[in-house]
């Protein structure tokens, strides 16, 4: 994976590199034979600790298919927090991601820091899954959302991750 | 009608706090049953209109006699509420607050929001207000 970026040293920010017109999609780290990976038997590698509160969180999610994308989700998240490892990133100042089985059936994913809020919501109707950044005054009052379903997420996570090492 | 400088947020339970002293925003969700006949989802607080109403709201208990927010209180500053009505993407007058007194409760009021907006505004604003919490303040009853 870590062959697809280029970091610019200053600012920190990694970027595609020109020749890739997408990421490739992310993949656990264990393969099934066929078929989807199935993430109720994945065990997180080594590394994964700002994701692991999450996802023992997930857990305790009721509705199946919610947990699953919520873990997918969190997969992916590991994949772009591996690569900056891979790039020997200290990454260790930065709090690790929560998760929040809502009453309203979905799952809530956010990071949280001082100034800002990352935040995924996996709905029950996967149509109405969702992200946002959110910002205080001193960063700008950014207030971004989107949907996440058919969209390809490692891009979306890699800007937004680039936002959080930027501003953490 | 005038307002104090803050709103004063109760945290039903321990599920809405984070470890680093801060509040999931999940807290500030709006929820669809309380929506009124006028349009508006009501989202209960209570202003803080003197010293007291912290205490006020700490105390506050169910008609079972439980403590109705077992995990404290968030205070939210008004201008920062304002800021979040004011912002490009959030369309006007989606966004509200009101006072609305009651016989036991001359403090309490709601934030409102409009009932056609989509859910994932609704979490983004919800995730704004839980960024604007400006104090947590636990609780210390059983």
């Amino acid at each position: 994976m870590t062959d697809n970026y280029c970091q610019e040293t200053d600012s920190k920010i990694i970027y595609i590199l020109p020749r890739e017109s997408a990421f490739p999609p992310a993949e656990p780290p264990n393969k099934t034979v066929s078929g989807r990976p199935e993430t109720r038997f994945l065990s997180l590698r080594e590394g994964s600790s700002l994701i692991r509160l999450a996802w023992d969180n997930i857990h305790q999610t009721g509705e199946e298919e919610v947990a699953k994308s919520a873990r997918e989700l969190l997969l992916i998240i590991q994949e772009t927090i591996s690569d900056f490892q891979g790039f020997g990133f200290d990454l260790g100042h930065l709090p690790p991601l929560q998760a929040f089985n809502v009453d309203d059936g979905s799952v809530l994913i956010e990071w949280i820091f001082s100034n800002f809020r990352i935040g995924f919501n996996i709905e029950p109707n996967p149509e109405d899954s969702g992200w946002y950044l959110v910002s205080s005054k001193n960063l700008g009052e950014v207030s971004a959302s989107g949907y996440i379903s058919n969209i390809n997420i490692s891009p979306l996570f890699l800007w937004l991750f680039n936002f959080a090492l930027s501003n953490s | 009608m005038s307002f104090p400088d803050n709103c004063i947020k109760g945290i039903p339970n321990s599920q809405y706090l984070v470890a680093d002293g801060s509040v999931a925003s999940h807290l500030f969700y709006f929820k669809r049953e309380h929506t009124r006949n006028d349009g508006w989802i009501e989202q209960s607080i209570n202003w803080e209109d003197n010293s007291s109403v912290a205490r006020f709201t700490l105390d506050q208990r169910k008609e079972n006699g439980e403590i109705q927010f077992k995990a404290g209180v968030a205070v939210v500053p008004r201008d920062e509420i304002d800021r979040i009505r004011r912002r490009p993407t959030i369309t006007s007058n989606i966004l509200s607050y009101e006072r609305q007194h009651s016989t036991n409760n001359p403090y309490h009021g709601n934030i409102l929001l409009q009932e056609d907006v989509p859910n994932l505004t609704m979490k983004k604003i919800a995730a704004g207000l839980a960024l604007a919490v400006s104090n947590i303040i636990p609780q210390s009853q059983e």
